[in-house]
């Protein structure tokens, strides 16, 4: 199993999901990153047990006229990993912010 | 723009999903299909959706990549290791086959490599031509070149860059540790040019120093290294060359050699290029380098043309012609190798047969395991293993098998190479430049690759079909009717391979063996002989050489063991062709006759019939009468048949070639035929004559083969021979001393080569094949135990048991013999180029080996149908 490393990248999808943002394209657009840097960190978190996955379910999506999405949510060590990864994404944004403005990590 | 992206995304995604490992393929590929919805829905588009595209590229990339670093192969290597490890007689014989079959193909293909597709070590080998000349109506479709025709073409072609001329012969060379007679080349200068190759030190000579009366000489790497210790300053030293001094100004390099000749020394070839009257004395072999751009066609082109002005601006001359003497051009490595390409890709095709064959045994037992491992491989079914998962797993294990084997079979491959070079079997062209390099270890490791795929989608193919339950049920023990029917199958290939392969080494081993019955026309036991060159600065005038021979032939006859001291210009059966003009006294000359040609000239000394063995048929052989007397010759019976059908040609007259100073000669007697240019050869047209009456017409035989007919064993003499040669002379090399019947041997080199090496795979052949019918006739006997137990215990006799596997095992064979014998009757015109004196249908060979394999086949199912009858019936039952 590939080792679990909270990269920045990580840290900011999984600020995305605590904001509440469920499918992989949303996340995308709510990170920043682009798809081949979101589907396989989530797929690692996935098999760390950090998050799961689950089909949504048919009848909503027969009535939004579209396919049927994959859902993300954060499990315990899930939410308990955001936390560590908010934390560092808030010492990060300190430390840049005091050497001028901070780049990519001031939004959301 | 927008109406094509959203197809071509989805396509893309679908191809994308392909490289996903198995288990989570659907759902990426569901999960970006939506998502790619998703995008579209939020806008994304143009540059953007291809950027979406190329993340989920290397989203799927990753994927797959961490499954097989990760997980996959280094888990499945593990765990095929471990598996192995636990049946290490499986693992043995498994491997030891794969060892057997990849290193049969690696040594034979590396040959192959070496000898047929590398190109020649020259500068740019594909421009090089070896022209040659022909005469049809003579039967000489490969001739040399007369100098004049040589020049000739040097002037008038033009798709030529140069044209080089060389004469390989036994060359004398003094002035080292002891004297040496080595093969060595006259060469023109533009030989060099030609080849385009730079020496190892010093240079080649030049045109202005190849000309009559040169005194330079240039050595091989390898004689400078044997003969003169590698000394440095060897160059600008004198050596002797056939008895004259010439300078030393270059060593070529390393294993440079000229159409397989392993020439020793380069003299200069010294054509009198003024000298435009020799039209009738062909004797030069010609290189030729083709200018850039001109193809063999081209060049082909223009010398048809050539051939055809050339004879009707000069009629009357002898100069080549389209119908009586044209000249042809082929690649200079078509020359070199090209009658030994036809053997060694029958060899290749043979060890093809064999890779087969131990593919098929090793399949069988793959699938033998597969099923004894049933049980194990449903609990992993049952607990969710995927198909893709197992197959996965046999195919690991398929390859580690084949890759274990490989790396055996190139050590193994490794060996025998080392071996054949060290013996130099087989008379083949270009052996020392055959090695084990890239290309060699590229298709080595391809073989082991694609057998380990072969063999191991086998068994996962049969596997991926099993229900698990019932496998569960059954106790892992049933065998499913697909099993049983692929592995039958695969004995009937065994056998059929089997069966092509050994009436290929059956037919070869009956050629060869036609072969040593060949009689050669001499007796080849207790004689020993060897080879002396008299150079012209000791020996100047034909008597000179006359007188030395008579004293050394005194001087041996009176070495104890030596019966009888002989002599011979050319030692049969391997010496050149002469296919001299001969003049017959009142025999016209008509268009449907024979040429007036003899292809040997025989100069010998007057005991030389009775020492050799030779009958005489016919009048009467050489006396002592004869050197004195009117001059005389002896005709073999091919000559006699060919130019006097139906009459007695005693008495008759003839007169040798080349000029009117030559006397005519009166033939006393018609010996029997001697095989002279080859044992495998039609007999061609001979004429003797007394070499004391050669050197008398003033004619020189510097060159001369003794012959000792012995009473003891003949290599015993060696020591004497050389002892007695230098008491007269010191400076006379005589390096090989042979007898006869090595002689005999090495002719035969190149057959007896190919025949043990095709028995060998023959035998491996046979042997695979009876491992494979034992192997599944036990293993169908094991898996009928309880049906056998049954009905022993209801009273069956055990022949009648024994009678039903044997019917069984006999039948699979059978059907496998029946397909092999048709292959083999499809395959029989690849081996008539191979054989001699037997057919390529040959009928005691393709009923002979049949028979054979079937008493293989019926041996190997025998011991099974025993054990089968010998099952007691409670055991078995209570087992239940």
């Amino acid at each position: 199993m590939t080792p679990l490393r909270l990269t920045h990248a990580t840290s900011l999808i999984l600020r995305a999901m605590v904001a509440g943002h469920r499918h992989g394209f949303e996340i995308m657009e709510a990170s920043g990153l682009p798809s081949g840097t979101v589907y396989p960190a989530l797929r690692r978190l996935e098999s760390w047990a950090h998050v799961t996955s689950e089909w949504e379910d048919d009848d909503i999506a027969r009535a939004a006229g579209r396919p049927r999405r994959r859902l993300y949510a954060l499990t315990t060590s899930g939410h308990a990993l955001a936390a560590q990864a908010g934390d560092r994404l808030s010492e990060a944004a300190r430390l840049l912010s005091q050497d001028g403005p901070a780049r990519g990590v001031g939004e959301a | 723009m927008a109406g094509v992206t959203d197809p071509l995304v989805r396509l893309w995604i679908r191809v994308l999903a392909l490289w996903i490992p198995a288990d989570e393929r659907a759902r990426w590929r569901e999960e970006w299909l939506s998502e790619w919805a998703a995008a579209r829905a939020g806008g994304v588009s143009g540059l953007r959706a291809v950027g979406w595209a190329l993340g989920i590229t290397r989203a799927a990339w990753t994927f797959g990549v961490e499954e097989w670093t990760m997980g996959g192969w280094v888990r499945e290597v593990r765990h095929a290791m471990r598996g192995l490890l636990r049946a290490p007689g499986f693992a043995l014989v498994t491997i030891l086959t794969l060892a057997l079959g990849i290193g049969a193909n690696t040594a034979i293909f590396s040959v192959l490599n070496g000898v047929l597709l590398q190109p020649l070590p020259y500068e740019e080998p594909g421009e090089l031509v070896y022209l040659t000349s022909a005469f049809p109506t003579m039967g000489f479709d490969e001739f040399w070149v007369s100098p004049p025709e040589y020049m000739e073409l040097q002037e008038r072609t033009r798709s030529f860059e140069v044209i080089g001329a060389f004469r390989e012969n036994e060359i004398s060379v003094g002035g080292g540790e002891q004297p040496r007679r080595v093969t060595g080349a006259f060469a023109t200068a533009e030989l060099f040019d030609a080849l385009d190759v730079q020496p190892a030190s010093g240079r080649w000579y030049t045109e202005e120093e190849d000309q009559p009366g040169s005194s330079v000489v240039v050595l091989s790497h390898e004689l400078w290294t044997r003969a003169f210790g590698g000394e440095p300053g060897l160059i600008g030293q004198a050596v002797q060359v056939n008895g004259a001094t010439r300078t030393v100004i270059g060593i070529a390099p390393e294993g440079f050699d000229l159409a397989d000749n392993d020439i020793q020394v380069w003299v200069p070839m010294e054509l009198d290029r003024s000298n435009r009257s020799n039209r009738g004395s062909h004797y030069l072999n010609l290189v030729g380098r083709l200018n850039a751009g001109v193809s063999l066609e081209q060049a082909s082109g223009e010398l048809d043309q050539l051939v055809a002005r050339w004879s009707e601006e000069n009629p009357g001359v002898h100069v080549p012609s389209a119908d009586n003497h044209p000249l042809a051009l082929e690649s200079l490595q078509d020359q070199v190798v090209g009658d030994i390409r036809d053997p060694l890709v029958l060899l290749m095709g043979a060890v093809g047969l064999i890779l087969l064959i131990a593919c098929a045994n090793v399949a069988n037992l793959l699938l033998a395991r597969a099923e004894v491992r049933q049980k194990e491989v449903s609990v992993r079914v049952a607990l969710g293993a995927g198909r893709g998962r197992l197959l996965q797993q046999f195919l690991t294990e398929g390859v580690l098998l084949s890759v274990l084997g490989g790396v055996f079979g190139v050590v193994a491959a490794w060996l025998f190479l080392g071996a054949l070079q060290a013996s130099g079997s087989g008379d083949i062209p270009r052996l020392q430049e055959v090695g084990l390099n890239g290309t060699v270890l590229a298709f080595s490791a391809a073989v082991a690759v694609v057998t380990g795929i072969l063999f191991g989608l086998a068994p996962a193919r049969h596997l991926a079909g099993a229900a698990p339950a019932r496998a569960l049920r059954d106790g892992g023990r049933g065998s499913t009717g697909g099993g049983k029917r692929l592995r039958s199958l695969l004995v009937v290939a065994e056998m059929g391979l089997a069966l092509i392969l050994v009436i290929g080494s059956g037919l070869l081993i009956r050629s060869f063996q036609a072969l040593t019955e060949v009689d050669p026309g001499f007796e080849p036991s207790n004689a020993l002989t060897f080879e002396l060159y008299l150079p012209p600065g000791d020996y100047p005038g034909p008597t000179d050489v006359l007188a030395f021979h008579q004293e050394l032939e005194a001087s041996l006859e009176g070495v104890p063991g030596v019966m009888d001291a002989v002599r011979m210009d050319g030692l049969p059966p391997v010496r050149a062709l002469n296919a001299n003009d001969t003049e017959f006294e009142n025999l016209e000359r008509t268009p449907d006759g024979p040429a007036h040609n003899v292809d040997y000239y025989n100069t010998v000394s007057v005991d030389y019939l009775e020492a050799m063995g030779i009958e005489v048929v016919q009048g009467r052989g050489f006396e002592d009468q004869d050197l004195l007397g009117r001059p005389t010759a002896l005709v073999n019976e091919t000559l006699a048949r060919t130019f006097f059908p139906g009459e007695s040609v005693i008495g008759r007259r003839l007169r040798p070639c080349c000029g009117d100073m030559v006397p005519w000669l009166e033939v006393v007697g018609v010996v029997e035929d001697v095989k002279q240019g080859g044992l495998d050869a039609p007999t061609g047209t001979e004429l003797y004559f007394l070499h004391d009456a050669v050197a008398q017409a003033g004619f020189n035989a510097r060159s001369m083969h003794v012959l000792l007919r012995t009473e003891v064993p003949p290599a015993s003499l060696t020591p004497a021979v050389r002892e007695a040669v230098w008491a007269l002379d010191a400076t006379l090399p005589v390096d090989e001393v042979r007898s006869m019947e090595e002689v005999l041997a090495d002719a035969r080199a190149r057959p007896r080569f190919l025949t043990q090496l095709l028995g060998l795979f023959g035998g491996l052949a046979l042997v695979l094949a009876a491992v494979g019918t034992y192997g599944v006739m036990s293993y169908s006997v094991e898996q009928r135990m309880r049906e056998m137990g049954i009905r022993i215990a209801l009273g069956a006799e055990a022949g009648r048991v024994r009678g039903m596997i044997l019917k069984d095992g006999l039948g699979v064979a059978a059907i496998g013999l029946g397909v092999g014998l048709l292959g083999a009757w499809a395959l029989s015109g690849v081996m008539e180029s191979v054989l001699y004196g037997v057919d390529a249908t040959d009928l005691v060979t393709f009923v002979s080996v049949p028979l054979l394999l079937a008493g293989v086949a019926a041996v190997a199912s025998w011991i099974p149908a025993l054990r089968a009858t010998r099952v007691d019936p409670v055991e078995v039952l209570k087992e239940e």
